[in-house]
């Protein structure tokens, strides 16, 4: 039961608390969902767009949005700071995919190919257990399956235009994106590991 | 085009979640799942994996600059929201009232004319009463859509009910409440999800009594009448003496 009350600490509240409460207009609370969420949003805002203005503008909208439908959370879909990631996601897919963004090149493809190298994108130093946990299931993926998987879901690519840009057929495309799922699901079900969420 | 069958389904759920398809693949794909719902547990499976990509990112730190520029946008909101809340509560209990009972959709039957001309006498003026009464009785008479709540022994005898009236609006009417002393008040809390939002106060006094619940039902779970201490509090003190669920 949430406690709307003036003295609480809010350091103390789960998140789906804090979001109980920015719906009631608490914007302390909102405050804390955004100091514990910002910086995955504008991580993932940032391998997206490539920028940090747009990055940042980008997250703006999406903290906002949840200001002001935070009643649209619900807790039976998953935890909110996967709410928050999909909300940038799906925000960061339409900003690419509109023609206005419609920038990226080959020399992307290049770029994204590079970063998908597991020496280079693995070494930054992981904040807890679950990035832990994503990195080494991301690195039992062979580069090309991890290549595919990123183009699709940072660069917003259709398994289309994928095939185009990487000249594949459809069909190997759809089958390293199939595969490479596979991989992480059974990464985490052979080690016994719950998906995070 | 032609339907999606099976295995067209199965060959484009990977780029579904991870939201690769084309907008007209999408859109049939989606309508193969709306035709088939038992898949959308895969999908929702499959979405999972892809959503994991996001938390391999490199961590990069958004400029305190976003943090006080998106603050200042939330908290202005929040002042006005709170000041909106304040000059709705100022405004009168006749002008709630009769925005509640908007007549026409009026959920009161003739028996909730008695009730106001009664209830009323402690909240509201004479003259508003009258004009109120007036105004109910040229309104069609609704069909009642009343909730009882049920008590405690120490409630055994009351008669609570919560005439729903516009949209999600609720007044609620009580009788025989028993008396909780002078530095207590009973409070209505309104349950979401858990979650108990003050619905106002309910004085004990008289006969009957009654007063507008200031919180929408809207997807409420619960009404529930606390004893709290006088004014009020932010959230229950003591277990429920009234209940019921919506």
């Amino acid at each position: 039961m949430v406690v709307a009350n003036g003295n609480q600490n809010y350091l103390l509240l789960a998140d789906e608390d804090l979001i109980a409460l920015a719906e009631t207009g608490d914007s302390k609370a909102f405050a804390g969902i955004y100091d514990r969420h910002s910086r995955a949003a504008f991580s993932l805002a940032y391998r997206m767009m490539g920028e940090r203005q747009t990055a940042e503008d980008l997250v703006q909208e999406v903290f906002l949005k949840i200001w002001r439908s935070a009643a649209s959370y619900r807790v039976e879909r998953g935890s909110v700071r996967t709410w928050i990631l999909s909300i940038v996601h799906n925000r960061g897919i339409d900003l690419l995919r509109s023609s206005a963004s419609r920038r990226r090149t080959q020399d992307k493809v290049q770029a994204s190919a590079t970063m998908s190298q597991p020496s280079e994108a693995f070494a930054e130093t992981w904040r807890n257990t679950q990035r832990d946990q994503v990195r080494e299931a991301l690195k039992t993926l062979p580069p090309e399956q991890l290549k595919i998987l990123e183009l699709a879901y940072f660069s917003g690519y259709t398994h289309m235009e994928i095939s185009d840009l990487l000249d594949l057929p459809l069909g190997t495309v759809k089958g390293r994106m199939r595969l490479g799922l596979k991989k992480i699901k059974d990464y985490f079900a052979s080690r016994d590991l719950a998906i995070p969420g | 085009m032609s339907e999606m069958g099976h295995e067209r389904f199965d060959e484009l759920k990977e780029a579904y979640a991870l939201k690769a398809l084309a907008e007209e693949e999408r859109r049939e794909f989606e309508e193969y799942l709306a035709r088939n719902p038992e898949r959308q547990a895969e999908i929702d499976q499959l979405s999972s994996l892809a959503s994991l990509l996001a938390l391999s990112t490199l961590e990069q730190e958004p400029s305190p600059k976003l943090r006080r520029g998106l603050m200042s946008v939330v908290e202005g909101e929040a002042r006005v929201s709170r000041a909106e809340s304040r000059r709705e509560a100022r405004t009168s209990l006749f002008t709630r009232l009769t925005g509640y009972f908007s007549f026409q959709r009026l959920a009161l039957g003739a028996a909730a004319l008695a009730v106001i001309g009664l209830i009323s006498l402690n909240v509201v003026q004479r003259g508003e009463i009258q004009d109120l009464q007036s105004q109910i009785e040229k309104a069609p008479t609704a069909q009642s859509n009343n909730i009882v709540l049920r008590g405690s022994v120490a409630t055994r005898d009351a008669d609570v009910e919560l005439v729903k009236v516009k949209g999600q609006r609720a007044v609620l009417i009580a009788r025989n409440l028993p008396p909780v002393g002078k530095e207590k008040t009973l409070q209505i809390w309104v349950i979401k999800d858990d979650t108990p939002q003050s619905g106002g106060l309910v004085k004990p006094g008289g006969q009957l009594v009654s007063t507008p619940v200031t919180q929408s039902l809207e997807g409420a779970d619960k009404v529930a009448i606390t004893i709290e201490p006088a004014g009020g509090s932010e959230a229950p003190t003591s277990a429920p003496v009234m209940a019921a669920k919506l």
